[in-house]
């Protein structure tokens, strides 16, 4: 059986879709590299040249990282594995100043970046607060990494699957019960008994409320262990599409390296 | 990624996949179950973050290595698969 894709949602930063005649491993390796496996820039380094705002410049370090940044996946990689060695060239890291003096709010969109493909994704996250008198002068060096190092790294968030639901109604008295019961309200009572229409089946969380509260067991749920409802959720740094074709491609990259390896034994 | 055969016999093996986790081993230990050849496959990883997981593969008589390499090329095999369909999917 081949696998199929069927998109419900598309936007820039989030997806969700159905992937069908999969296996369970296959759908949760698309997840986990979505979330840690996707190299992404982000802030890493910051000099400091100024800071007489109330943060210390380790939170501010902080905040500066969480900060996620545009990234073009083929333009740049992580300095461990850069042709430079280690020496930091304009592959692997990005340089971006931050000059501001109060009294203002400073935010991701006042960093100024020396490459224009790498911005702040999100122009108005909060930096810091600056009161009259103060100022924040520094230059933040971002470089490419992967989000099982740190969560600043990570492209995908709120990434997540559940299996396709599965319900049926057999020899329905019409009680409704289940119909009361049914926290998402998807059920309704139609022309043979219970029934869940079109694409609501896709609300169920399979809570099994329904089922419990049935007197006469006419309720059954069950789910399709093929078939994933998959909610994906980009960072800004890629668009869901590239974060989840990144996913596939790392997976990819992973298994023929071993392949690899094995044949040359 | 750096491979460590830790020991082999004719139908089994241990095999150190270093830098690698959950994400490649669950896939590549689903990948083996799939194969009649293969009787047991598991893996290891003592701590989430610091080790290194360790693969056991035991077959009915087959070369676990080459078992390992199919069940990789699958993994391939399935990954192109989905980026075909995916990309398919979302030119609509």
């Amino acid at each position: 059986m081949t696998m199929e894709v069927d998109i419900l949602e598309l936007s820039e930063r989030s997806a969700k879709f159905i992937l069908s005649n999969a296996s369970a491993a296959f759908a949760n390796g698309v997840r986990r590299a979505s979330l840690s496996d996707v190299p992404t820039l982000a802030i890493d380094d910051v000099n400091i040249y100024n800071n007489t705002s109330v943060l210390f410049d380790e939170q501010l370090a902080l905040r500066l990282g969480l900060i996620p940044l545009t990234t073009d996946i083929e333009e740049f990689v992580p300095v461990e594995e850069c042709t430079c060695g280690g020496a930091e060239c304009p592959a692997c890291k990005v340089s971006l100043t931050l000059s501001a003096e109060g009294p203002r709010m400073v935010y991701s969109g006042d960093l100024v970046s020396s490459d224009e493909r790498v911005q702040a994704a999100d122009q108005n996250v909060p930096i810091i607060d600056l009161k009259e008198g103060q100022k924040v002068v520094l230059e933040a060096i971002a470089h490419m990494n992967y989000g099982h190092k740190h969560a600043k790294w990570q492209a995908g968030v709120a990434c997540g699957y559940k299996n396709m639901p599965i319900v049926t109604f057999e020899n329905c008295d019409e009680c409704g019960a289940c119909v009361n019961e049914c926290p998402k309200n998807i059920i309704h009572i139609g022309p043979n008994g219970a029934e869940i229409s079109g694409d609501d089946i896709l609300k169920c969380i399979l809570c099994k409320l329904c089922a419990s509260v049935c007197e006469i067991d006419a309720v059954t749920v069950s789910e399709d262990e093929k078939s994933f409802i998959f909610t994906m959720e980009s960072d800004g740094s890629y668009t869901v599409q590239q974060l989840i074709i990144n996913a596939g491609t790392t997976i990819k990259e992973k298994a023929s390296r071993l392949g690899e390896i094995l044949e040359s034994l | 990624m750096e491979l460590k055969i830790i020991d082999k016999t004719e139908d089994e093996m241990h095999l150190e996949i270093i830098g690698e986790n959950h994400t490649l081993l669950n896939m590549l230990k689903s990948a083996l179950l799939d194969d009649k050849r293969v009787q047991i496959a598991t893996y290891d990883m003592k701590h989430v973050s610091i080790s290194d997981p360790i693969l056991f593969v035991k077959t009915d008589g087959a070369d676990p290595i080459e078992v390992v390499k199919d069940a990789a090329n699958n993994i391939v095999n399935d990954c192109d698969e989905f980026l075909g369909v995916f990309k398919t999917a979302i030119d609509i």
